[in-house]
């Protein structure tokens, strides 16, 4: 593990720069200079592949276009980072102050627009996510099998998962959709790491029902939904499903399942908020179904293969159920999201298709780690 | 022999072919009988005849197709010789063949109009019209004759697969093979039930007759016979008993009959069959018996075609006095009154005097009891020489039963009988199984013209099968590409506008207050 003395000089040294930092270029190049310092540090400290978990946060330095917070997404991108490695700390109190910058530093960026309606996403969003920060914190505190589930049940709110659902697609319901970028892929990662990082051993049957409630309700709630911030809401609890769902076969699918995802999920914000070309937001939809060869397709196919070996058929086939009924929404979602010359999406898109095509360099890797 | 000495025949029927004249024909018969001598009665025996007939044909033949009638007769010629003078199964298949083909085309030598090519009265009897024309003759001969040369193929090819490729080797043959030589050698020699051909083949020019009835093609059948005896000898009683039925045929129908080359043409067929009834048996008087009646068969053939050629149709009112001692003396050869005749008779059961009479029946008959007219000329002088050959032994036995012949004098003037006149209705049956035979090998073509018209229907079959699969590939990919996404997105759009939301929000409530509810308890 990194020596988290030196952390903390290299995070404060940032900090003061950030500090001093007003135009947005330069605010960009010290955010991933950090994020780069980051990723050597993890590629040292772990491994190679290790650093490639820091893609989404990269992509956050750019896949918020516009808002007067956008000057911030790099450095909420950069705590979130740094919440992300602390989670990894063994340190009870690390864990529970990484989980903490992890989550609220992207959702902050909700009210990136200023505008009411994020405003008050962004207070809803707090309010719910001080709640899981605070299960957690009293779990980790318990500790034994009631601290175990409190944790549980702190990362299943802060991902959105059934029952603690409602609050998704109200957030994202009433926010502008440069605000989500964020908070619809960072602090899902966090959570889903949290998962990986933070132990709990919660019964196996709940979490296969709280994982198949979560992706029916997830695809209910996505496939009647016109407005596409609404889908996008129901598709994260759908995902949250499949964390929850591949959680007692190991955490690691989880985290694998969550990290494809934010990738997609990000990129259709983007576009959401500044339409990119039609193929970006096909290519980030399609990611997000799961097809070959793009990024997404990988852990589905893990999730598939080990969940039909742990679970058996029937659950196999509701899990296949469930991928093909994401198919309409986000054909939906893909052909009528209204397309333009936004540069942002393509980069998630690139990303997607290039990580997803790469698959046979570092897929190895993340099976080790399975 | 030198085995190149038979390239000799080949090569003067090509100078001939092109000259249009027998001058190499009759050099090189008189080569390869200086050549070759004695040493080989049959090669002696075609060599001279040929050399004879070669000669007799220079005055003879008058036909419009003289290059060809020279060629083929040469190739006729060297046919026979390459069938008697070598023992690989393979030449003697040649010969063999080759003997088939000069004679279908010498039987065309004519052309169709000419009375000279005809056979048969043209009466209508028994549902056919009695009447061949050469090409009628030549199909008769060939379709018949190649039944025969088939079944040698296969009969020499398994005998030389067991015993090697020298015929003179062969061990006793199996007896399918065995069947197919002789099958082979019947056919050739004409004997019974197929007898006909060799009838119609008068549509040849004499001399042609008088060498295809005396040293090559019908002599082959009992050469090939009594060449292969030790290989054939456990299966004679099938030779004897086909032999014997067909020289009793031939002697009795020839004595009905009203032209005179088809008397000849039928007292061949007879003599063939008692050579073919001793070939395997006794070969060595089948051997004598093929030399007597081939030097009186060519001598009677040439002094009738003096008669032929100078009235100029193939029923000559009378033949000239030279043309008579020349019947007279092959005649009396055929009896044993010569040496050569002796000597064969003296090899003969007695029962053969039944023969002899038929002989002397029908020869005086048909040929010596004619008008005497016109004047001789060099082709009965010919006649003469041949007939004279067979003084050429040089003891003479004789036995005085030989004269019971003569009974044969009752014979001469036979009263008519529609049915022998009519060579029994014979050629009836082969017309009945020759068109049978048409007919199958018709359906047959039909047969296999439907089996190619379906190979041939295949590809086209592949093509609409390739079409099909095109178009329902088209389908497929049309309603994955257009119909499946916009029904989809069809059905999503609708989905999208049902209200259930409100339930959802419900349910997550509820769950979520049985949750707090479960916890706090």
């Amino acid at each position: 593990m990194i020596e988290p003395a030196f952390v903390e000089y290299v995070a404060s040294a940032y900090l003061v720069a950030r500090a001093f930092t007003r135009k947005y270029d330069w605010a960009v190049a010290i955010d991933a200079a950090f994020l780069a310092f980051a990723g050597w540090a993890l590629a040292t400290a772990a491994s190679p592949g290790a650093a490639l978990l820091l893609l989404p946060y990269a992509l956050g330095l750019f896949l918020v276009p516009r808002g007067a917070l956008r000057n911030y997404a790099g450095f909420a991108s950069a705590m979130a980072a740094v919440g992300a490695v602390l989670m990894a700390e063994p340190q009870p109190y690390l864990k529970a102050l990484g989980y903490l910058l992890a989550t609220t530093a992207p959702g902050a960026l909700i009210a990136a627009g200023l505008d009411p309606g994020s405003l008050e996403g962004l207070f809803r969003y707090l309010i719910v996510s001080s709640a899981s920060v605070s299960f957690i914190i009293v779990g980790l505190s318990a500790g034994g099998e009631l601290g175990s589930l409190l944790i549980f049940a702190g990362i299943l709110i802060e991902l959105g998962a059934f029952p603690a659902y409602i609050w998704v697609p109200d957030v994202y319901g009433r926010s502008a959709p440069e605000g989500l970028v964020l908070v619809s892929s960072l602090t899902k990662l966090a959570s889903a790491l949290a998962l990986l990082l933070i132990p709990a051993s919660p019964p196996y049957w709940a979490a296969l029902a709280v994982g198949a409630a979560s992706m029916l309700i997830g695809n209910l709630g996505a496939l009647t939904s016109a407005d596409f911030r609404r889908i996008l809401a129901y598709a994260a609890v759908v995902q949250a499903g499949f964390a929850a769902f591949a959680y007692p076969i190991t955490p690691a699918l989880s985290a694998f399942l969550i990290f494809a995802d934010a990738v997609g999920i990000a990129g259709l914000f983007s576009h959401l908020s500044s339409p990119g070309p039609k193929w970006s937001a096909w290519a980030l939809a399609l990611n997000n179904v799961g097809a070959p060869p793009l990024l997404g397709f990988w852990p589905k196919l893990v999730l598939l293969v080990e969940a039909s070996k742990a679970y058996g058929p029937a659950w196999t086939i509701y899990l296949l159920a469930m991928i093909a009924a994401m198919i309409p929404y986000y054909a939906r979602l893909a052909s009528s999201a209204g397309s333009g010359g936004g540069a942002r999406p393509p980069i998630a898109a690139v990303a997607a298709v290039v990580v997803g095509a790469l698959a046979p360099l570092w897929f190895i890797n993340v099976l080790s780690l399975l | 022999m030198n085995p190149y000495l038979l390239a000799l025949p080949f090569a003067a029927a090509i100078v001939d072919a092109a000259t249009r004249r027998g001058y190499a024909a009759v050099a090189a018969s008189a080569a390869l009988l200086a050549l070759t001598g004695l040493s080989n009665p049959l090669v002696f025996l075609l060599n001279s005849l040929y050399l004879i007939i070669s000669i007799y044909s220079l005055w003879y033949i008058d036909v419009e197709k003289r290059g060809w009638y020279w060629g083929w007769m040469d190739a006729f010629y060297g046919s026979m010789l390459a069938f008697l003078a070598s023992d690989n199964w393979l030449v003697v298949a040649a010969g063999w063949g080759g003997l088939d083909a000069a004679s279908w085309a010498l039987i065309l030598t004519h052309e169709e109009h000419e009375d000279r090519g005809w056979v048969g009265d043209g009466a209508r009897r028994a549902g056919i019209t009695w009447l061949w024309r050469p090409s009628d003759s030549a199909l008769r001969a060939m379709a018949t004759v190649e039944l025969g040369t088939a079944a040698l193929l296969i009969g020499l090819a398994q005998g030389a697969s067991l015993y090697g490729p020298n015929i003179g080797e062969w061990g006793v043959l199996p007896p399918l093979a065995a069947a197919a030589v002789m099958l082979a050698a019947f056919v050739k020699s004409a004997q019974l039930p197929f007898t006909d051909w060799l009838m119609t083949a008068m549509s040849a020019p004499t001399p042609v007759s008088a060498l295809l009835h005396s040293a090559t093609m019908v002599a082959a059948g009992p050469i090939l016979l009594l060449r292969l005896s030790p290989a054939l000898a456990p299966y004679w009683p099938y030779a004897t008993a086909v032999g014997l039925a067909t020289a009793l045929y031939g002697g009795v129908v020839a004595l009905w009959q009203r032209e005179p080359k088809v008397v000849l043409a039928s007292s061949t067929a007879s003599y063939l069959g008692l050579a073919t009834a001793l070939a395997v048996e006794s070969p060595a008087a089948a051997a004598a018996l093929v030399m007597a009646h081939g030097y009186s068969k060519a001598a009677l053939f040439m002094a009738v075609g003096e008669g032929i050629h100078e009235q100029g149709t193939r029923t000559p009112s009378g033949y000239s006095p030279l043309a008579k001692a020349a019947i007279a003396v092959a005649l009396a050869n055929l009896l044993g009154f010569m040496p050569l005749g002796g000597l064969a008779k003296s090899q003969m059961p007695l029962w053969a005097e039944v023969f002899s009479a038929l002989t002397f029946g029908y020869v005086v008959g048909k040929l010596l009891l004619a008008k005497t007219e016109g004047r001789p000329s060099p082709l009965s002088a010919l006649a003469l020489v041949a007939s004279l050959m067979s003084l050429y032994p040089l003891s003479y036995r004789f036995d005085p039963l030989w004269l019971l012949a003569l009974a044969g004098a009752v014979l001469v003037k036979p009263p008519h009988v529609e049915a022998l006149a009519r060579r029994l209705y014979l050629p009836v049956a082969f017309a009945e199984v020759g068109s049978a035979a048409a007919s199958a090998f018709r359906s047959f073509g039909l047969g296999d013209s439907a089996v190619d018209s379906a190979l041939w229907s295949i590809p086209r079959g592949f093509l609409a099968a390739a079409r099909a699969v095109a178009r329902a590939d088209f389908a497929v990919d049309s309603a994955f590409h257009s119909s499946v996404p916009s029904a989809v997105m069809a059905a999503s759009k609708r989905i999208s506008s049902i209200a259930v939301e409100t339930y959802l929000y419900a349910v997550g409530a509820a769950a979520l207050a049985v949750v707090v509810a479960l916890f706090l308890l």
